[in-house]
């Protein structure tokens, strides 16, 4: 083997293109068809398996079975997203801890991801740790489906999905109206006297179903973030839906407009049935000509000193 | 979804997709389709994920932007997508120049996962790619931009030397040369020798 194959059989720790950043970069590309000059790329953050979430059209049906805890069979009611997204919202306001980590310190991250062939075949379950410097100001450490790297700190003008710096997420509102909002004009100074149009929703739900998969968010931010997604035309439930264990649970879809790359596809939020607490997300992921049901949940997140430290 | 490169039975060419998306814009999209996944790979082997995914977004809007000056005689738009994207890594030098430095010291990785998946002798030329993935990053750091251009090119967008030579728009001499000093470079520090012990080098430029 000479040093050019030896080039092309070595893959430089590259990661393969997400369905996620496929229709990330799609929907840019979208934007740029219909309104050449218009187009703002906003960089995110690398590996996002996150952020857009997609839907079946059959996924309309607000009828649910939900299992209450009265030692009665379970019986069918009818639940809305609104409803089941105020809940999980009440849930997070509960249970969560405010949290005040200092610049120089870093978010540490367990995400459990289970991944199961469509075609059939033995499920593979991947552990992964990541640790982000809380200011960004220095090197992360992140990994993804068992592929880690090291993410250098944010250059000069580059922003990133969910914001990178704690600083960045600390200044959006954890009002829910006011969020939709601050997310249309991430990056500029918003008019919160212009409501949010037809045309923002797309582009809105991606900003906040990325701030979702942020696994340590600022106390009231996640609250705010369930609420807002319930105002999002096009937010539905899916009934039916399991966690990684099989417990039931009630799945919320986002369904785009037509001509958006959100018509299809297979992200669902999964919310426990009977507190609406959030469990974790489904999604689909194609890599070499394969289709993986993935569940993905956050099992850990804190603040530590330095890389490579647990909490 | 995707069509796999050089696979083209029953389509357009990448060149009357092009053209039609003079007239109707949103035809543009069915080169994103064909394309994104190869231009995103040659990206994020360069640059990593992150620069990858702008890179990748970048390339397809900018050659919309670009899609009347395209020359429709050229049946596939490869080395087209490709200079573009190459041109806009090299707005990225310093963050590829860390990167390489970067895999230049970490561990030299197994094979991943995706290797179960290949031909056994696929798995053992990639085991063999990646126990000097150190070596060849520490390589590439060092050589000048437009050689390193040529050769990933090369060996990473699979352009042969015309192709390439109309991504970066220099006469195939100079994409000949360049490429054979850069692969000189890579072998000097590979310690001159075939590592795979496979068989020897072979002069075939």
């Amino acid at each position: 083997m000479n040093e050019l194959e030896l080039l092309r059989e070595w893959d430089a720790d590259a990661p393969p293109l997400t369905d996620t950043v496929r229709a990330r970069a799609r929907f840019r590309l979208d934007q740029a068809m219909r309104t050449p000059a218009a187009a703002t790329p906003v960089r995110r953050r690398p590996l996002l398996r996150i952020a857009v979430a997609t839907v079946a059209a059959s996924a309309v049906a607000t009828t649910v079975l939900v299992a209450e805890n009265t030692g009665n069979p379970p019986r069918t009611r009818t639940v809305s997203a609104a409803t089941v997204l105020r809940g999980a919202a009440a849930e997070e306001r509960r249970l969560e801890k405010p949290i005040a980590p200092r610049d120089d310190q870093f978010l540490y991250t367990k995400e459990i991801i289970k991944e199961t062939p469509v075609g059939g075949g033995p499920s593979r379950t991947y552990v992964d740790e990541s640790w982000n410097s809380v200011d960004g100001s220095k090197k992360s450490y992140v990994s993804e489906l068992g592929h880690t790297q090291w993410v250098p700190p944010d250059r000069p003008g580059q922003r990133s999905w969910p914001p990178r710096r704690w600083a960045q997420l600390k200044q959006l509102p954890t009002d829910p109206e006011k969020l939709p909002i601050a997310l249309r004009e991430v990056g500029r100074t918003p008019d919160y006297e212009r409501p949010v149009k037809a045309d923002d929703w797309p582009k809105v739900q991606i900003f906040l179903s990325g701030l979702l998969r942020a696994p340590v968010l600022p106390k009231g931010l996640r609250p705010a973030t369930f609420e807002a997604l319930a105002a999002v035309p096009g937010v539905k439930v899916i009934p039916g839906q399991t966690d990684g264990d099989g417990r039931a649970g009630i799945g919320i879809q986002y369904v785009g407009p037509p001509g958006t790359p959100w018509v299809n596809g297979a992200q669902v939020l999964v919310f426990d049935a009977q507190t609406y607490r959030y469990l974790g997300m489904r999604d689909q992921r194609n890599a070499g000509g394969k289709t993986y049901q993935q569940w993905s949940y956050v099992a850990a997140g804190a603040v530590v000193d330095r890389v490579m430290q647990r909490p | 979804m995707t069509a796999e490169p050089g696979v083209r039975v029953g389509q357009d060419s990448d060149a009357s997709v092009i053209e039609r998306s003079w007239d109707e814009p949103e035809a543009f999209a069915e080169l994103f389709d064909r394309h994104a996944d190869a231009v995103h790979r040659y990206a994020a082997r360069r640059l990593g994920a992150e620069a990858a995914e702008d890179v990748m977004a970048e390339t397809f809007t900018t050659a919309f932007r670009l899609r009347f000056r395209y020359d429709t005689a050229l049946a596939g738009a490869r080395p087209w997508l490709f200079g573009i994207a190459t041109n806009l890594i090299g707005r990225h030098r310093r963050a590829e120049a860390r990167r390489l430095k970067a895999l230049g010291r970490l561990p030299s990785s197994a094979p991943g996962d995706q290797a179960e998946e290949m031909l056994a002798d696929r798995v053992a030329a990639r085991v063999t790619a990646q126990a000097v993935g150190r070596e060849l990053a520490c390589a590439l750091a060092r050589l000048p931009a437009r050689h390193r251009d040529v050769l990933l090119l090369v060996a990473w967008a699979d352009l042969n030397y015309e192709e390439a030579a109309r991504a970066l728009g220099v006469p195939v001499g100079t994409v000949r040369s360049r490429l054979h000093r850069a692969r000189s470079k890579v072998r000097e520090a590979l310690g001159g020798f075939d590592p795979t012990t496979l068989r020897e080098e072979s002069d075939d430029e």
